[in-house]
């Protein structure tokens, strides 16, 4: 039997102590982790067990590799929106304002969401890449104008299971007015039909 | 949704690229490391006075991050892996666990047979790798423990295999487990606030300082 791996969290310090061992046993006691999850006991995937149990099962593979699923996920993220923003009122502004929006669209939003931002001054830049696929896109912002002074970046890669979202779902209220007009609407009526 | 994140980084004065790449079934894993290469060499052909780089990945693309790492196609001054899976056959288990293996992507983008998962399995490639990694830049491997999407023991054991490595690789590699924090908060964190991006935060400026004074 190997020994026990042990994950310490000190939030100051970042120490770590991993013991060399050749199975894996995490203590959660030690360090009042919760104990690891039960893949089989968690009552929220029950609709993808039900899924998997009720679908053939070459229907279930033509949904991910046509790109289905991709597609029906990518397109709900919009109905993320409404949650966020009740949580969160100045994340909208914000958004806006990092994504060079804010001088033209504000005066859509109710008062309550145009609290001014912290973001006015940031320069955003959307560069494609590679073959130019549509997905192939980076969001560049600056914190202010003067972008040639500032040289430390952070790259952010998302997640998405390999095959959802991205920052195509923003590029969208980026690129077209027409979209733009379009979402913003939409997040405007379901703001104010609470 | 994902430009939010650039709001801390912001605050700090640095610049943030938020990168797009093509996924299943557009491309499989290796179509999105070399699309995350692609998109560096453009960020520093546009910004060639850019010189300090610090790469974040979230959940996938923490993986291909990693992936991306240990071939040596990217080059950076420092990651940070949120709630990253580092090992493939043992999330499938994972997932054949919830009953979500058949819809997702993971099996096919990532090769499809045993031997191809291996290949894309970073705690494997650490484990069995031949030279002693020193290549790989400081890393700071951060997971949620209440995340039932991807389970803490897969930072934990890419972690424990990466300081098996050897001794150096224990100083520049360091695990933070977040007891109360569940898969998608280590992402919303950055948006919002949250201990995600306090620990963040704290260890990239202490690393910054760090490359700062060498």
């Amino acid at each position: 039997m190997g020994r026990s791996k042990v994950a310490h969290h000190r939030r100051s310090t970042f120490h770590t102590s991993v013991a060399r061992s050749d199975e894996t046993v995490v203590a959660p006691e030690a360090n009042r982790l919760p104990p690891l999850p039960d893949p089989s006991g968690n009552p929220n995937d029950d609709i993808f067990r039900s899924i998997r149990r009720s679908l053939p099962v070459r229907i279930q593979y033509f949904m991910r590799d046509s790109g289905f699923f991709r597609a029906l996920i990518d397109s709900s993220v919009v109905l993320s929106v409404r949650p966020i923003l009740r949580q969160y009122p100045s994340s909208l502004s914000n958004f806006m304002a990092l994504r060079g929006m804010h001088k033209c669209w504000r005066w859509l939003l109710p008062s309550r969401f145009s609290t001014e931002t912290d973001f006015l001054s940031v320069k955003h830049k959307s560069l494609a890449y590679g073959d130019k696929h549509g997905r192939q896109v980076i969001q560049v912002m600056h914190p202010n104008d003067n972008n040639k002074q500032c040289n430390p970046m952070v790259v952010f890669i998302h997640g998405g299971a390999w095959g959802y979202v991205g920052p195509k779902n923003d590029q969208m209220t980026g690129k077209s007015p027409l979209m733009s007009f379009v979402i913003l609407t939409h997040v405007f009526l379901s703001l104010t039909c609470f | 949704m994902y430009s939010l994140i650039a709001q801390p980084f912001l605050r700090a004065e640095k610049s943030v690229a938020i990168v797009g790449y093509r996924t299943y079934p557009t491309t499989d894993v290796d179509g999105q490391v070399n699309d995350l290469e692609r998109a560096m060499d453009c960020l520093r052909r546009e910004y060639p006075a850019v010189n300090d780089i610090t790469l974040v990945g979230h959940s996938s693309g923490a993986h291909i991050s990693m992936l991306g790492l240990l071939s040596g196609k990217l080059t950076v001054d420092r990651f940070v892996g949120l709630s990253g899976v580092y090992d493939i056959a043992a999330h499938y288990c994972f997932e054949r666990g919830r009953g979500v293996e058949r819809i997702s992507p993971l099996a096919p983008a990532c090769g499809g047979s045993l031997e191809t998962w291996r290949r894309n399995s970073p705690t494997q490639l650490v484990a069995t790798a031949s030279d002693s990694l020193d290549g790989l830049p400081p890393m700071l491997i951060c997971h949620g423990g209440l995340d039932t999407t991807v389970p803490y023991s897969s930072s934990v054991n890419f972690v424990n295999a990466v300081h098996c490595v050897s001794n150096s690789l224990r100083q520049t590699c360091s695990l933070l487990i977040l007891p109360d924090v569940e898969h998608a908060d280590t992402a919303m964190h950055l948006m919002f606030g949250g201990e995600t991006q306090e620990a963040v935060m704290d260890w990239v400026a202490q690393q910054t300082a760090t490359t700062s004074n060498a």
